[in-house]
């Protein structure tokens, strides 16, 4: 790029170039080309005029978000649900794939990775209808079980603070196997022959974890959390929804942004509040993960995503 | 070895392009399939040209020249028959006006995110169900319905242009226009109790026939049975059921219901004014939680139940519960299958309405809508014309196959047979184009309903203000923070989840002054006076 500008390198590196196409393509047309969608969050829309024909309406469509006051409490859950499923998902997936690259009972191993996976493509829906049988009052099994032994029934659907431990454990359980997967590539990835000399030195296994295995790993933790922190601002909808049943109860503790808005726009049917919202939550995920690869830059120029 | 390399390279590129290539064919259809939405409302346009009534004029009614296939999305699951009764139908109509149609359903499940995609993603459709409580409005003023106007009914549909109900035609308005061609079914909404005759021996009832007696079953399972949920009502279709019949016998005679439902708007009967207030404001309100608080806290209903997502109808069939609530309309169907089902339960009907009269529904219950961008407007008229209307199509729609699905008995009384479960009698989206002129009910069913049906006429009614649609346009900030409301608090309150009634009550007047519901109300009242005068 420095002597000749971008034609002489994509003559130069054609190959290259060329290899970057499909990927390029693939973008442009499912990112950057629907990116222009966002002109919805400041149209009134009617199906006559299309998205681009249909009349402005300023800032209009950002007011409904603002109006009940619950914008701050609802951002504040969704930030702080998603960096406690950050931080227990990645200790949990990181712990595990150590585990598992530690044992050498190849059937056990394959095994135990297929069965942390599979919940992984259970829909929340099924998850939802889990939690709902295990919850119950009257004839849910934690219930039923508390009776037979004798004890008092637990109220769970009325009790918000309970539910802030549940959604971490259920999301946990939704995403150990996958992030487990990443994380074991990565170990995997490690030269033995590092591991082959520190035993020479006489480590022990602590010490090969602490010293070899963890800096190993440190890119693809770091990539993954960078990753991650991109969509801080946005509720997993169907898990927020469906685990908690969108109980009315629980809602101080349970509400994202994606819940509260599709309550909100239920009846109303408006493209482009919707929109808005979906706005408001891109542009602060946006300069959330510009602040966090900035971050990164200052300690470890090397693993930063741009 | 560096030739090879090459070549290597060269052919690896290529088959990644290739497959590049090949996976944009499926997102260049995806894209190509999106922006007929943006040409088409250059030819709608030209297409809306011909339905001028001056063009329209000129071109006389029964010429059909050209062949065309309608599609048609209903609500619901496709019958195992359906397309055996469609076949039928398509058989006489492509004799009468030279068109089929070729109908897509939308799943229960699915409707409410499916229905504003098709209008919004320029799929290409002409005829769909519509209703008050199916976005009807929204779609409506977002222009996503064909305007229908007199001329055109009497050139494209005459036989609906002479047989629609007058008041069915103007509560069809919004903003003027007509955009829905609704049942011409005068529908009665009245609510029933299903009792089990052997859960009232063994706890030694005699009678159940008011709502007290209906308290003193409830109370009599809660007491003996704890593995029996006495009345499983829940969150998502029955949420309001108990309260609606609290409610509406506090306030019969008294206040006059304005829709939608979700901004709980109310008026007093005979206020000129149209003042239009929340109904958390009336005295009765109180009252009704109150009531609500106390069957709840007996356990008449499960602590879960603002998470349950089921009928209340599906638990009592499960045997789950002892009681069930619902819709006469539901219960007639219901009531046969449970009795073939288990006849050892003894199975009664009980009258839930007691105080509250039973509700005229507003023709806008059901209708069908024709597309704003259909490219056959007329003939999606002309096939309404003959669902409607024409007494064969009609029945086929709504009942299936004379014969196989059901048979006549005569009188307007008709016979299910064993095959009704492939094609369930008006089970199949047909709602939009019942007609009483061929309304045919089933003989037998639940043996007191004559005398049920004969309490409830006496008293029936529709709220003045049935067929006043509010226009919230300039108030949509507001409305969106008081649903919100409504699907919150407002739920808790309707299933009795309530610490202190009075306190949480004030808790949700002050959510709603934040929410800008004074805002909302004087613009309805506007409306709702305009709307009145207008009466006059």
């Amino acid at each position: 790029m420095k002597n000749g500008g971008l034609l002489r390198d994509l003559k130069k590196n054609r190959t290259k170039w060329f290899m970057l196409l499909p990927a390029a393509i693939v973008v442009i047309l499912m990112c950057y080309i629907p990116m222009s969608g966002i002109v919805l969050a400041f149209k009134e829309f009617n199906y006559h005029d299309g998205i681009f024909g249909s009349p402005w309406a300023g800032l209009q469509n950002f007011l409904f978000f603002f109006k009940s006051g619950k914008a701050w409490a609802v951002t504040r859950n969704t930030i702080l649900y998603n960096i406690a499923f950050l931080t227990v998902n990645t200790v949990m997936q990181i712990t595990v794939a150590i585990v598992l690259s530690e044992i050498t009972r190849k059937r056990f191993k394959k095994v135990t990775q297929s069965l942390m996976f599979l919940p992984y493509f259970i829909s929340w829906v099924v998850v939802g209808a889990f939690i709902y049988n295990l919850f119950n009052y009257e004839f849910g099994a934690i219930n039923t079980f508390l009776k037979q032994i004798g004890a008092g029934a637990v109220d769970v659907y009325s009790n918000p603070k309970a539910w802030i431990p549940i959604l971490i454990l259920v999301s946990l359980f939704k995403n150990l196997g996958y992030g487990t997967v990443m994380y074991l590539a990565s170990v995997i990835n490690i030269d033995p022959q590092l591991y082959e000399a520190a035993d020479v030195d006489g480590a022990t296994i602590w010490q090969k974890i602490r010293h070899i295995t963890l800096p190993g790993i440190r890119p693809t933790m770091i990539i993954l959390i960078l990753l991650s922190i991109g969509t801080i601002m946005k509720g997993d909808f169907q898990m927020f929804w469906q685990v908690t049943g969108n109980n009315p109860m629980t809602l101080g503790t349970t509400d994202v942004i994606d819940t509260y808005v599709t309550r909100s726009l239920m009846y109303l049917q408006e493209f482009g509040m919707t929109s808005a919202a979906g706005l408001y939550q891109s542009v602060f995920s946006f300069i959330l993960i510009l602040l966090a690869n900035y971050a990164v830059k200052k300690v470890e120029p090397d693993y930063t995503l741009f | 070895m560096r030739k090879l390399k090459r070549f290597l390279a060269c052919t690896l590129t290529a088959a990644m392009f290739a497959a590049a290539l090949s996976g944009c064919g499926g997102n260049a259809g995806g894209a190509a399939s999106s922006a007929p939405a943006a040409d088409s409302v250059v030819s709608t346009s030209q297409a809306e040209q011909p339905a001028d009534t001056t063009q329209a004029a000129e071109t006389p009614a029964a010429e059909t020249p050209e062949e065309v296939t309608l599609t048609m999305y209903l609500l619901g699951d496709r019958t195992p028959d359906f397309d055996l009764v469609f076949d039928k139908i398509n058989e006489k109509m492509k004799a009468e006006i030279n068109a089929t149609l070729e109908v897509k359903f939308m799943g229960w499940g699915e409707y409410e995110q499916k229905y504003p995609l098709v209008f919004a993603s320029g799929e290409d459709f002409d005829l769909i169900y519509s209703a008050d409580w199916a976005m009807y409005n929204a779609q409506a003023s977002k222009q996503g319905f064909y305007e229908i106007t007199k001329e055109m009914l009497e050139t494209y549909a005459p036989k609906t242009a002479a047989t629609i109900y007058d008041d069915a035609w103007e509560q069809s308005k919004v903003d003027g226009k007509v955009y829905m061609l609704p049942m011409n079914y005068k529908e009665l909404t009245a609510y029933v109790f299903f009792v089990r005759g052997d859960l009232m021996e063994k706890y030694g009832i005699d009678q159940v026939n008011s709502i007290d007696d209906i308290e003193a079953y409830l109370q009599a399972v809660a007491d003996n049975d704890p593995g029996m949920i006495p009345l499983d009502i829940g969150s998502d279709f029955d949420d309001r059921f108990l309260y609606d019949l609290f409610w509406q016998a506090e306030i019969a005679g008294r206040l006059e219901k304005v829709n939608p439902e979700q901004l709980m708007g109310y008026i007093e009967s005979g206020d000129d004014s149209a003042t239009v207030f929340n109904e958390t404001e009336d005295p009765a309100f109180l009252t009704t939680v109150e009531k609500l608080k106390d069957w709840k806290d007996r356990g008449f209903w499960s602590k879960s139940a603002v998470v349950n997502t089921q009928n209340n109808k599906e638990s009592f069939a499960a045997g789950k519960s002892a009681t069930a609530l619902m819709n006469i309309n539901n219960a007639k169907g219901e009531y046969t299958t449970l009795m073939q089902a288990h006849p050892e339960w003894d199975i009664r009907v009980v009258d839930a309405q007691g105080k509250a009269p039973a509700i005229v529904q507003s023709y806008l219950a059901n209708g069908m809508c024709v597309f704003s961008k259909s490219k056959n407007p007329e003939r999606a008229l002309m096939a309404l014309d003959l669902l409607r209307n024409d007494e064969e199509i009609h029945d086929l729609f709504c009942y299936g196959i004379e014969g196989v699905h059901y048979t006549s008995l005569g009188d307007g009384k008709i016979e299910l047979t064993d095959a009704n479960e492939n094609y369930p009698y008006d089970g199949n989206c047909n709602w939009g184009i019942r007609n009483d002129a061929y309304w045919k009910s089933i003989a037998g069913g639940i043996p007191n309903y004559d005398d049920l049906y004969d309490g409830w006429i006496k008293t029936a009614k529709g709220s003045e203000y049935q067929a006043f649609t509010f226009n919230n346009e300039s108030v949509r900030n507001q409305v969106a923070a008081i649903g919100e409301i409504y699907t919150t608090d407002m739920k808790l309150l309707y299933l009795g989840f309530a610490e202190d009634p009075a306190a949480d009550i004030a808790n949700v007047q002050a959510k709603l002054e934040a929410a800008g519901a004074a805002e909302v109300y004087e613009e309805m009242t506007r409306q709702a006076k305009e709307w009145h005068d207008a009466l006059k």
